[in-house]
């Protein structure tokens, strides 16, 4: 009788899940192997491909760009994610007080930025920090503070594109985190108000062990997203080529060489790499998450 | 357990019906048998109007063509068209311009139109416009509209100053003194600059580098040769504009609000640029716009660029597709297009510039006298002109010259021959 | 003393709301400012903060009218509902098995999954472009539908969601005679309610503005979607800020009206109710 079960446990497992499996291995996947054969190729993409074999891998670890480009996309990652979730938390938690005021009018404000088209979101950014005329220097001329040229410092790029990933980011993970708060039963915050406790003990020992399950995604997402940091790079990085040269990240290395220089095998395989240490970084948070996350 | 078999495989079974007759419904247009289509992409929406007009003249004049126009972002032309054109799903007609028009044209994409020079009249342009879409003798694009780098300047700001407007016979001197006098400061920060010294291959560098007897790339455009002592003062002389006399705003802030903003809202006085902006300064600029040739100092020199019309090499209708391209290359077009911008065929360009009576548009219609072509080189051109743009921009960014020139000479020359 | 603090506790919260809000808000303000702005007005140095007329409805005439965005809905709004409804479905169904069924190579192919997310998009456009020209979806809805529906993002997600459930919920149905399917959909699914509406709702805004994938399958102009009637905005040399401001509000007010409807349906707190623990 258990036997019988489980083997139509797994029939059913694999009709359930064959649609979305069999649509991203075929959409995805699929694509993506052809991706590995072009990286042991030349090719700019008009005529046929030749093979070089592992020329371009070989090039790749002698390239000093590649370097730079890996430790900026660090660089962003590891300032932008903790940044994202942890705001994105604290906010989701603020806005799930059953007291709270205008608690709806909030979270759309919250979520307005993810709705907006990147494209549209750079452009206004430029314009907010733009050195002469934009707000915020205007608001420092005000303050009697200097106000510097924003574009032209590696430095303060970095600051104004991890503000504006915020910015567009936090909307959506605080929308997740939310709907993840909601399915704690307030059963356990009045028994917790009955035997005395604080705002600070409610979170660490209610909130946040509850939400562990949405949180694991939102890391991973989150991590997954700013590994792929190329938007802002791009519009920002337009107006002063040795701060671009400076904040370059993989993605943007990735799309530069295959699309402008045209080197699609050059480029296929720095994606190929890319792939590799975005899937490490993945299964050992996978691999973490029995430390941390608690499911019911 | 039985019945929730049968609902899930009733519900996928639906769901699959449902996209079927939904694909079946997309396919089911049978297309009539006598027309043909034909698929034309350009990437400029300002066009808009004016080929929806042509397109509708000529399927009058040639029953059972159909002219398929698409208008193609900017930003993703090339991507799109690299993976539409092989696969064969691509245009049948489209535009190409300088730099691509050095890949596409060895792969054998591109027709040839040799074969048709008695349907395609090259002989109503001039050469200089078909050069750069042939390969190996063979022509393999019609010119449409050209543009060439000018001097624009607000009239306006020279009457405040109290100067006699840019003429022909200005000479760099002439526009550094002009420069000096409309730089406007006020406690210690410019609120107004005289001219913008722009690093950019195309409206800006190039064209001084010639007026001052330098080269650009040599004549098999296998290699850049563009350090040499007269290339050198000719970049020391716009840097010094920058950075000795404060006339022109920094690269970084040009970059960041550009160059034309910044001319059309009043902040500069006089920039170089190419004539395919004219409409958009006229529009806001109106009567305070004034134009004129560059400054000469040895020479006069001005980089032209025109886009050509191309047929795919694959395309299902060869006879219906020249059709359309001879129409493409007959005066009834360029009267149509010089509505929006100034045609390359012989007497297009007087057409367009009627409408800018007020200004001095035979300065414009001169420079294909000593119009140089976009500098590109022979091979890789698309990459090596943006990384040239890139390598000037970086020397730009320094007050001394130095080996700048020097550098981006390895650095081009590298990339060429990648 | 208590309620005191609370109070206080509360109004800080608020306080600090307030001001994050505002500054969110400061972005939308200028685009929706800008989108009465005529051209001259929008590339104006020093910055033109409001237009001389609010009532200058030229941008919206051109956006309407001689740029045809109208049809452009149209096509959002059947890519974007034949991309949301299929995924959301297919994704928890997915998503069911991975939290609740133990089955050979669960974890292999749900980290296999993840690969998906992490090659970026444009590396494989080419392979794809040249499997949906052989599956005949070319220049179609369908196209752009199909393979936008399977999301790694929305299966992890909702796998998440139902691995929080307890799992007695499971077995109580089960001991009822209810199979896979059943505890599925009557069971745990109604319980994903808030976890639903906020995939669906990020599903829905990103299919919206997904722009690189339509721009690459569909050669016609009547099937563009909104994104790529924006990109048209933007010239080679010039860009109609103007215009282009305009397409910003014009293309993001239906997702937030769809936002704001939705408030109704997120529900406090109990998503247990009647659950004996």
């Amino acid at each position: 009788m258990q036997l019988q079960r489980k083997h139509k446990d797994w029939i059913w497992a694999y009709l359930f899940i064959a649609p979305t499996v069999l649509g991203l291995y075929i959409f995805f996947l699929y694509p993506m192997v052809s991706s590995v054969f072009i990286s042991f190729t030349k090719w700019n993409h008009l005529s046929a491909p030749q093979y070089i074999g592992l020329s371009n891998y070989k090039r790749l670890f002698q390239d000093p760009t590649i370097w730079l480009e890996f430790k900026n996309t660090m660089f962003f990652v590891l300032v932008s994610v903790p940044l994202t979730v942890g705001i994105s938390l604290f906010l989701a938690n603020a806005l799930n007080k059953k007291h709270l005021l205008g608690k709806g009018v909030f979270r759309t404000i919250f979520f307005l930025p993810y709705v907006i088209l990147p494209v549209i979101t750079a452009q206004i950014f430029m314009i907010v920090f733009n050195s002469r005329y934009g707000l915020v220097n205007g608001l420092l001329r005000i303050m009697n503070l200097p106000q510097p040229a924003w574009f032209s410092n590696a430095l303060l790029t970095r600051f104004v594109i991890v503000l504006v990933t915020l910015w567009a980011s936090i909307g959506y993970f605080t929308v997740i985190l939310l709907a993840g708060l909601q399915n704690i039963s307030p059963q356990y915050y009045e028994a917790c108000d009955i035997d005395g406790g604080s705002w600070w003990v409610k979170f660490l020992h209610i909130t946040f062990p509850l939400v562990t399950p949405q949180l694991f995604f939102c890391l991973v997402l989150a991590i997954i997203n700013s590994f792929k940091m190329f938007d802002y790079i791009f519009v920002f990085g337009k107006s002063n080529v040795i701060v671009r040269e400076n904040i370059r990240t993989m993605a943007f290395g990735i799309y530069e060489r295959g699309f402008t220089y045209l080197e699609m095998g050059y480029a296929s395989a720095e994606a190929i790499i890319f792939s590799l240490i975005v899937l490490s970084v993945t299964i050992l948070q996978n691999v973490g998450q029995k430390h941390w996350v608690h499911y019911s | 357990m039985k019945k929730d078999l049968r609902t899930v495989l009733v519900a996928m079974l639906l769901i699959a019906l449902s996209l079927n007759s939904l694909f079946a419904a997309g396919g089911a247009e049978a297309k009539p048998q006598e027309t043909k289509t034909i698929n034309f992409w350009y990437w400029d929406q300002n066009g808009e109007e004016v080929y929806k007009k042509m397109i509708a003249e000529f399927e009058a004049q040639n029953a059972g063509i159909k002219v398929n126009m698409s208008i193609i972002p900017w930003s993703d032309y090339w991507t799109k068209l690299q993976m539409a054109l092989p696969t064969g799903t691509g245009p049948d007609v489209f535009w190409l311009n300088h730099p691509n028009a050095v890949s596409y044209l060895p792969t054998g994409l591109i027709m040839n139109l040799e074969p048709y020079k008695d349907q395609i009249k090259f002989e109503n342009f001039n050469s200089i416009y078909s050069e750069p879409f042939m390969h190996e003798g063979s022509r393999y694009g019609v010119p449409i509209f050209f543009d060439s780098v000018i001097l624009y300047y607000n009239k306006a700001m020279f009457d405040k100053a109290g100067l006699a407007y840019p003429d022909d016979s200005w000479t760099w001197d002439d526009y550094l003194n002009a420069s000096a006098k409309l730089t406007i400061k006020d406690k210690g920060t410019t609120i107004q600059y005289g001219t913008i010294a722009d690093p950019d291959m195309q409206s800006g560098a190039s064209n001084f580098i010639l007026q001052n007897g330098g080269t650009l790339f040599s004549e098999d455009r296998m290699k850049l040769v563009i350090d040499t002592p007269e290339g050198r003062e000719a970049a020391q002389f716009l840097l010094d504009l920058i950075y000795k006399y404060g006339y022109s705003p920094t690269v970084s802030e040009m970059r960041e609000i550009t160059k034309a903003t910044m001319f059309q809202s009043g902040m500069v006085a006089m920039i170089t640029n190419h004539t395919g902006i004219l409409k958009q300064f006229a529009e806001i600029l109106g009567p305070d716009l004034g134009i004129a040739p560059m400054p000469k100092q040895k020479q006069r020199a001005s980089i032209y660029h025109n886009l050509g019309y191309v047929a795919s090499a694959k395309t299902k209708h060869p006879e219906e597709v020249m059709k359309f391209m001879s129409y493409l290359a007959s005066e009834r077009h360029a009267t149509l297009l010089s509505s929006v911008w100034a045609p390359c065929y012989n007497g297009g360009a007087e057409l367009f510039f009627k409408e800018y009576s007020w200004l001095d548009t035979k300065a414009i219609v001169d420079t294909v006298n000593y119009g140089y072509p976009l500098p590109i080189s022979a091979k890789n051109a698309g990459p090596v002109y943006t990384l040239l743009n890139n390598e000037m921009d970086k020397v730009f960014m320094q007050p001394q010259l130095g080996n700048g020139l020097a550098e981006i000479e390895k650095v081009i020359n590298a990339e060429i021959n990648k | 003393m208590r309620k005191l603090n609370k109070t206080w506790g509360i109004s800080i919260g608020f306080f600090v709301l307030a001001v994050f809000a505002l500054i969110t808000l400061v972005p939308f303000f200028w685009i929706v400012v800008s989108s009465f702005k005529t051209y001259r007005e929008t590339v104006q140095i020093p910055v033109v903060f409001f237009p001389a007329s609010f009532t200058n409805l030229d941008n919206y005439k051109e956006l309407f009218g001689r740029l045809n965005f109208l049809s452009y809905y149209k096509n959002n709004i059947i890519n974007t509902i034949g991309i949301t409804f299929p995924q959301l479905f297919l994704s928890s169904l997915a998503a069911y098995a991975f939290a609740r069924i133990d089955f050979p190579f669960k974890n292999v192919i749900f980290v296999s999954l993840l690969l998906a997310l992490m090659i970026p998009i444009q590396m494989i456009l080419m392979p794809r472009y040249k499997l949906i020209l052989d599956l005949g979806l070319f220049d179609s809805y369908l196209g752009i539908i199909i393979p936008s529906i399977p999301s790694v993002t929305t299966t992890f997600y909702m796998r998440q969601q139902i691995m929080s459930l307890p799992r007695s919920l499971d077995e109580s149905a089960y001991l009822d005679g209810a199979g896979h399917f059943r505890i599925f959909w009557s069971i745990l699914l109604p319980l994903c309610h808030s976890a639903l509406l906020a995939t669906g709702i990020m599903c829905l805004v990103f299919s919206w503005n997904d722009f690189l994938w339509p721009l690459v399958v569909i050669n016609s102009t009547e099937k563009y979607t909104l994104s790529i009637a924006v990109a048209n905005l933007q010239g080679q040399h010039l860009t109609r800020d103007n215009l282009l401001l305009t397409a910003a509000v014009v293309v993001s007010l239906p997702m937030v009206v769809v936002f704001i409807i939705s408030q109704r349906y997120f529900i406090e707190g109990i998503a247990l109710s009647g659950i004996k623990e």
